[in-house]
C-alpha cells in the first residue's frame, strides 16, 4: 500500500474494496432452518396461557423417571452402616436409649428443682453465705474450674492492656481489611466462576 | 410416571412389601432421585438429598415396608428436603449472587410460545425428553421450583406459596414465566433440529 496515502484516500480505498466483495453463499440447510424458525415465530402470540399450561404439563408429565446414579445404593448402605457404629451419646436426643433418656430427665429435673429451691430460700432471707459454702463444698471441682477461667481472663486483659493502643487499632484494622478483601474476592469468584457455569 | 414402583412379596395383611431395605430402595430410588434432581437442578446435590431420604426411610422402615403409601411418604420427604436445601443454600449465597430479578416483580407479560404442532418436528422421543429435562434444568431456580411442584407434584398455587415462603402472586408469575421460558427453549430446539449440546 502507498505510504503517502491520506486518511481520506485510505477510507475510500477500504470502502471500495469492501463494497466490491461478492455476496457470500448461505450454508447448507440455512433456508429450511430459517423457514422453520419463522414459522415458529409466526405461531407465537396465537396461544393462550391455558394452552401453554396444558402443553407444558403434557410435556413434563410425559417425562420418564430419571435414573438414580449407580453409586446411590452403595452410598446409602454405607451411611446406614456407619450410623449403626456411632455410639448413642454422639447422636441426637431421639437416638438415646430409653433408660438414658429417663435418667437424664430425672437429673435435669433434680438440678432445676434444687436451683429453684435455693433461689426461693435466698429470697426468703436464708443465710446465703451458708448456702454458698454448702454448694461450694459439693461442687469444689466447678469452683476450681471457675478459678482457672478467671485467671485466664485476668491474664488476657493484662496482656492486652500492656499493648500500645496504636498497635492494637492497627492490628484490628489490618484484620478487618483482610476479612473485607477475602469476602470481596469470594464474591467476585462466585459471580465469575460459579454463576457463569 | 408418578405411580409407585412394583414391590415383591405379600404380607399376611395382603399389603405388598419388599423383603429387605435394599429391594425397597431399588424400587423407589429413581422416583426419589427424579424428585430431587428436578427441584434442585443439580445431580450431585440431588444424590445427597436422595441419600438423606433413604437414611430417614431406613429409620422408619418397619412401618414403611408394609405401608401402601411408602412412595408418597418418600416423595414428600424428598420434596421437603430439597426445598429446605434450596432455601438454606439461597440464604448462604444471597450476598454473592443477584437472586432478586427485578423484572419478575412486574405485571403480566405477553405469552409467547410456539403452537404445539411445531414442537419437536423431526426430533425423536428420547432426544425430545432430553431436551425437556435440560430445558427444565436451565430454568432459574425461582421459576423451576414452583413449576416442578405444580406440574409434577400437583401442588396448588397456595401450597407452593406456603412451602416456598413467597407471595401467591409471585408464585403465579414465576410459574407463568417458567412456562414461557421452557416453551421458548423447546421452540428453539424444535425449530432448529439441532442436537442438544452437553
Amino acid at each position: 500500500m502507498n505510504e503517502k496515502m491520506t486518511p481520506e484516500d485510505l477510507e475510500k480505498f477500504i470502502h471500495r474494496e469492501l463494497r466490491a466483495l461478492p455476496p457470500r453463499k448461505a450454508p447448507a440447510g440455512f433456508e429450511t432452518r430459517l423457514q422453520a424458525a419463522v414459522g415458529a415465530r409466526l405461531a407465537l402470540r396465537t396461544q393462550s396461557a391455558e394452552q401453554l399450561e396444558q402443553l407444558v404439563h403434557r410435556e413434563l408429565r410425559s417425562l420418564p423417571l430419571r435414573k438414580a446414579p449407580s453409586t446411590l445404593e452403595s452410598r446409602v448402605l454405607a451411611a446406614i452402616e456407619h450410623q449403626a457404629t456411632v455410639v448413642w451419646y454422639h447422636k441426637s436426643w431421639t437416638y438415646w436409649p430409653g433408660a438414658v433418656k429417663a435418667a437424664f430427665l430425672g437429673v435435669a429435673t433434680g438440678v432445676s428443682g434444687a436451683a429453684i429451691a435455693a433461689f426461693y430460700l435466698v429470697t426468703q432471707g436464708a443465710d446465703s453465705s451458708a448456702l454458698t459454702a454448702a454448694a461450694g463444698e459439693r461442687f469444689a471441682g466447678v469452683a476450681a474450674l471457675f478459678h482457672v477461667i478467671r485467671w485466664i481472663a485476668t491474664y488476657t486483659s493484662d496482656t492486652i492492656a500492656s499493648i500500645p493502643p496504636l498497635w492494637l487499632y492497627g492490628g484490628l484494622a489490618f484484620v478487618a481489611a483482610l476479612y473485607a478483601t477475602f469476602f470481596g474476592l469470594g464474591a467476585a469468584a462466585y459471580r465469575t466462576l460459579y454463576r457463569n457455569n | 410416571m408418578n405411580e409407585d414402583p412394583t414391590v415383591h412379596t405379600t404380607t399376611t395383611e395382603g399389603v405388598t412389601a419388599p423383603p429387605d431395605f435394599t429391594t425397597f430402595m431399588r424400587n423407589y430410588q429413581d422416583m426419589v432421585y427424579s424428585t430431587a434432581v428436578r427441584l434442585i437442578g443439580n445431580e450431585t446435590q440431588a444424590e445427597d438429598i436422595a441419600q438423606e431420604v433413604f437414611i430417614k426411610a431406613h429409620e422408619h422402615f418397619d412401618n414403611l415396608r408394609t405401608s401402601p403409601s411408602a412412595g408418597g411418604w418418600l416423595k414428600t420427604v424428598a420434596t421437603n428436603l430439597s426445598i429446605n436445601h434450596i432455601q438454606r443454600y439461597k440464604k448462604r449465597w444471597s450476598f454473592f449472587s443477584d437472586l432478586v430479578h427485578k423484572d419478575d416483580e412486574g405485571g403480566e407479560k405477553e405469552v409467547e410460545f410456539a403452537a404445539p404442532d411445531t414442537f419437536f418436528a423431526g426430533v425423536d422421543s428420547s432426544e425430545r425428553r432430553e431436551w425437556v429435562e435440560r430445558a427444565l434444568e436451565k430454568l432459574p431456580e425461582h421459576q423451576r421450583v414452583p413449576l416442578v411442584l405444580y406440574h409434577f407434584e400437583d401442588m396448588p398455587y397456595e401450597d407452593i406459596a406456603k412451602k416456598t415462603r413467597v407471595s401467591l402472586s409471585k408464585v403465579k408469575t414465576d410459574i407463568l414465566r417458567g412456562r414461557e421460558a421452557l416453551a421458548k427453549i423447546l421452540v428453539r430446539s424444535g425449530a432448529s433440529h439441532e442436537k442438544f449440546a452437553n
